[in-house]
């Protein structure tokens, strides 16, 4: 695999459940605008910029809290502000998805650790190159979107 | 038994802990650093049985701070919990002296097998 955007649905399903312990119904869907704090990068050794991951806010609050084993009625009653440790914990699940790039490429690649590619760069890269984007339902937590995106 | 886990993620620290628990190893003793300099201070420390380590950390990777305590001469059982999957980094882990290599999302079975051969 040389992109996330080569994940097909059955895998990010399973990637989620497993982390999550949660059930995971997804599906393909238009492409969107992610938030822009749910935007991570995925860099080389040498630091180049090569995927991008990103969703709604609802995604990130979502597999954010479920990693922090918030129960889905805080999260409901939240309200729609960015939660930070809940952004951050999703930031782990962005991780762990982005795992998957290095299991049969010669290329590794991380997320960005220094968060040295800023919003500008990695906006540039969902505004001009390839998607693949899903919704997904987070049993007990509700709906959100996800979405890959990758230099072309 | 006494764990140490070293991961820069409190999130995570918390997950492991839980998956350690449903392991059956509910009277483990967990204690957690948050990189790879707090841990080797904590294994020198606390001497525990077994350390989980993640393999990006800020200020210590999970690397460096098993060869720092191969190098001190201590031999605790250290294996790595991490979203790296490369083959190249799990062989590296290995020759380092890792007693075993986890992906995250952890596999229940592999984390029972690495904590069963840690018991005393």
């Amino acid at each position: 695999m040389t992109s996330l955007l080569e994940l097909d649905t059955l895998s990010i399903k399973k990637i989620l459940k497993d982390l999550l312990r949660h059930d995971v119904e997804i599906a393909v869907t238009p492409h969107f605008a992610p938030h822009p704090g749910t935007l991570r990068g995925l860099v080389t050794n040498d630091n180049r910029l090569t995927d991008v991951i990103g969703g709604d806010l609802a995604f990130a609050h979502h597999v954010g809290a479920a990693l922090a084993m918030i129960p889905a009625g805080i999260v409901r009653e939240a309200g729609t502000e960015p939660n930070e440790s809940w952004l951050e914990a999703y930031g782990e699940v962005a991780n762990v998805l982005s795992r998957v790039v290095n299991e049969a490429s010669r290329t590794r690649r991380r997320i960005d650790p220094g968060l040295e590619h800023q919003f500008d760069d990695l906006s540039a890269i969902v505004s001009s190159g390839s998607a693949a984007t899903y919704s997904l339902n987070l049993d007990g937590y509700g709906d959100g979107l996800l979405g890959f995106w990758r230099t072309d | 038994m006494r764990i140490l886990i070293v991961d820069d993620s409190s999130v995570m620290r918390k997950l492991i802990a839980r998956s350690i628990r449903q392991a059956g190893f509910r009277d483990a003793e967990i204690l957690e650093a948050s990189d790879g300099a707090e841990g080797l201070v904590s294994a020198r420390e606390h001497c525990p049985d077994l350390v989980m380590a993640d393999w990006n950390m800020p200020n210590m990777s999970g690397l460096e701070m098993l060869k720092a305590l191969r190098e001190e001469g201590d031999r605790v059982r250290l294996g790595f919990v991490t979203s790296e999957s490369s083959v190249a980094i799990s062989y590296e882990a290995t020759q380092a002296g890792a007693s075993f290599f986890l992906n995250k999302p952890i596999d229940a079975d592999l984390l029972c097998r690495a904590l069963e051969g840690s018991r005393r």
